[in-house]
């Protein structure tokens, strides 16, 4: 690219039709106005048609417009206004078709997502002000005669249309320059995130490598270490990148901003993100395992040491005897200072129940032992039920257990009624039959006591 | 592309340029050509010169002694840190162009020395931008008078496409001093360049310029045709 440029582009067709045009109405006004009032020679300024000249060319207008309509209609200006008038026509054709374009190619230049298309549309927009422009200076001579003609005739030649044209495509391609400055400032962005995240990939393989050399080398064992090490370091490096590359973009103006890059800086990030977790989690599952390794190695080589003389196996077999002992002990102590704290929190809790209180280590050892010998031992019905519902026979043993030392213990009362429901149900049974019989027979039975009729 | 640097269609340069082509008698090709060698020759007049006691330098100067000195390895620096940076930026420039970095071993007094040194090579940029617009200005068939410099070297800082007579009337100059970064062995392309910070004020400059005199030409004739009043006019 070249650093410092200065272009100039210009459509010599346009310019020079209308200086033709201008500089052969010039001389023909020239021509029959050489005895004509000042007014005339004012009207051959216009043709110029420098915008500094319009406030004498308004002025002579003006003066002519006293004559009235048919005064402005005569000698070179009635020339003037027929090509005035076809201009017009052709303007207000085109004038929706100027505004359509335009709108098109603004529309291209806002969801571009390159510099080029924006360029591109910023090019056409540029183009088609330029031609504007041109329709403009073919107007510029005879645009304050049509004015006049406007207030005389109260009709709309659609003076202003090419101004709104011109303004608006002004407006456009102004916000256009903006949109291509943005997808500059975006490629930037991404060419740079991409730079840096090849560099960063580069120097992660050449990390390998050397750790590789080192393991050959032998300097370094816990080579699945330090790839996951390499690995963690890299992924934190593009999170990073990634951060720094959404927040430049966040900088830009949001109407402008291509979504898509943005869309797929976000993914990039929430990508990057994972890939870190993911990274370090490995770095954890590395090390764990080197930790364990290197422990069992450490085991392995202590114990070849130490079974390789009489004095070692002995020192060995004694050591672990004591640990034995001292494992006994602490479990000892650890289970009863479990049990008694049991206890005391059962007891507090039957306090509290308004039952009475004085529960033993001994009672919770008891309970324990309890649920234990019943999980270990399931009846038929109890795996029956467990096959019923879905769950293990042990945890119905258990429960019936609980259920039996709750009642036992006085926290739930037993189930009496439903225990004698069937006795009821029995007598009734029983008392219907009896009263039947007593119909079907002239002497009432007797059911109890013995004898007969 | 469009970038900073690239001035297409002048607004103002453009109006005036209209306004001339209707006074003066000249095709469009051959008025654009005229300007555009102008606008070089200009240019090339109005960048402003880098000594060691320019403007520029003093600028890089301040900028190199202003560099911000970071902790290295969480150990903060004590004592005197006024060259550090500068220490820092002439290590990493060794560094690209294959040299040993000398670390900051330079000494005090010696540092001032070739901070001096590496500033003035850095305020060269001037001289080359002005041959880059003399290039442009031969490229239209026009010599700047002074000055002799090696070809091959002279077509790669700048040049410039004439326009030809065509319905599209083309033209452009262009200044490519500053393209490569010479820091770096072998030398990159740099973006954006150093030689913007002087090249680009002295081509506006330039294109003001020759706006007023066009302005100087046209104003007269115009004051002549509609008042025909004669006279000439001098702009500030």
């Amino acid at each position: 690219m070249e650093e410092l440029k200065f272009k100039i582009i210009a459509d010599s067709k346009g310019v020079d039709a209308t200086m033709k045009s201008v500089a052969r109405s010039t001389d023909g006004v020239a021509r029959s106005g050489d005895g004509a009032n000042s007014s005339l020679k004012n009207l051959i300024k216009t043709f110029i048609g420098v915008g500094t000249g319009a406030r004498s060319a308004e002025g002579a207008f003006k003066s002519l417009a006293r004559l009235g309509t048919a005064g402005i209609i005569t000698a070179a200006a009635a020339e003037t206004l027929n090509k005035f008038g076809e201009a017009i026509k052709e303007n207000a054709q085109n004038f929706y078709e100027t505004n359509k374009s335009l709108a098109e190619a603004f529309d291209q230049g806002l969801k571009s997502t390159s510099v080029e298309q924006a360029d591109s549309a910023l090019k056409s927009v540029s183009d088609r002000l330029e031609k504007i422009r041109e329709d403009e200076l073919k107007f510029s001579p005879m645009k304050a005669m049509l004015k006049i003609a406007e207030k005389l005739t109260g009709q709309d030649f659609g003076t202003k249309n090419l101004e709104r044209s011109k303004k608006l495509a002004q407006e456009e391609r102004d916000a256009l320059e903006e949109v291509v400055a943005t997808r500059i400032k975006e490629r930037d962005i991404s060419e740079g995130t991409t730079g840096s995240v090849k560099g960063i990939e580069r120097a992660q393989k050449a990390n390998k490598i050397e750790a590789a050399r080192l393991v050959m080398m032998g300097k370094v064992k816990n080579e699945q270490v330090l790839l996951a090490q390499e690995e963690a370091d890299t992924a934190t490096l593009l999170v990073g990148i990634y951060e720094n590359q959404l927040a430049q973009l966040n900088k830009l103006n949001d109407g402008q901003r291509n979504q898509k890059l943005y869309q797929e800086a976000i993914d990039k990030l929430a990508d990057s993100r994972l890939q870190k977790e993911q990274s370090l989690l490995n770095l954890q599952k590395a090390q764990r395992a080197e930790g364990a390794k290197s422990t069992q190695a450490q085991k392995q080589f202590g114990g070849e040491l130490l079974g390789a003389s009489a004095s070692g196996r002995l020192a060995l077999e004694s050591a672990q005897k004591q640990r034995a002992r001292e494992v006994k002990q602490e479990n000892f102590r650890a289970q009863e200072a479990y049990f008694e704290k049991k206890a005391k929190a059962e007891s507090e809790r039957r306090i509290k129940a308004g039952l009475s209180g004085g529960v033993t280590a001994g009672d919770i050892k008891m309970q324990e032992a309890e649920r234990l010998a019943a999980a270990s031992a399931p009846t038929i019905a109890e795996q029956v039920q467990a096959q019923a519902e879905g769950i293990s026979p042990e945890q119905v043993a258990i429960g019936n257990v609980l259920q039996k030392q709750a009642i036992r213990l006085g926290y739930q009362a037993p189930k009496e009624e439903t225990r004698d429901a069937w006795k009821g149900e029995l007598s009734k049974t029983m008392q219907t039959m009896v009263d039947t019989l007593n119909k079907l027979m002239s002497a009432p039975l007797v059911t109890s006591g013995a004898g007969g009729s | 592309m469009v970038s900073d640097a690239v001035i297409v269609n002048h607004k103002e340069f453009k109006q005036a340029l209209d306004l001339y082509l209707r006074l003066s008698k000249k095709t469009m090709a051959d008025a654009i050509n005229e300007k555009m060698v102008n606008v070089a020759f200009k240019s090339a007049q109005f960048t402003e010169p880098t000594g060691p006691k320019s403007t520029a330098s003093a600028k890089i100067r301040a900028e190199i002694i202003g560099l911000p000195i970071t902790k290295d390895s969480g150990v903060k620096r004590h004592g005197d840190t006024k060259f550090v940076g500068a220490y820092k930026l002439m290590n990493w420039q060794r560094k690209n162009s294959g040299l040993v970095p000398r670390g900051n071993k330079f000494g005090k007094r010696s540092a001032k020395g070739r901070l001096r040194k590496f500033i003035s090579h850095r305020a060269k940029s001037a001289k080359w931008i002005r041959i880059g617009w003399s290039q442009a200005a031969q490229a239209f068939g026009k010599k700047f008078t002074r000055g002799k410099f090696d070809e091959a070297l002279n077509k790669r800082l700048g040049g410039g496409i004439p326009a030809k007579p065509a319905s599209i009337v083309e033209a452009e100059i262009f200044n490519n001093a500053g393209r490569y970064d010479v820091r770096y062995k072998p030398a990159k392309p740099r973006t954006p360049s150093g030689a913007m910070v002087v090249g680009k004020p002295g081509l506006m400059k330039g294109i003001q310029a020759e706006i007023k005199n066009m302005y100087v030409y046209i104003i007269p004739r115009l004051v002549k045709d509609w008042y025909g009043i004669k006279g000439k006019i001098k702009l500030a």
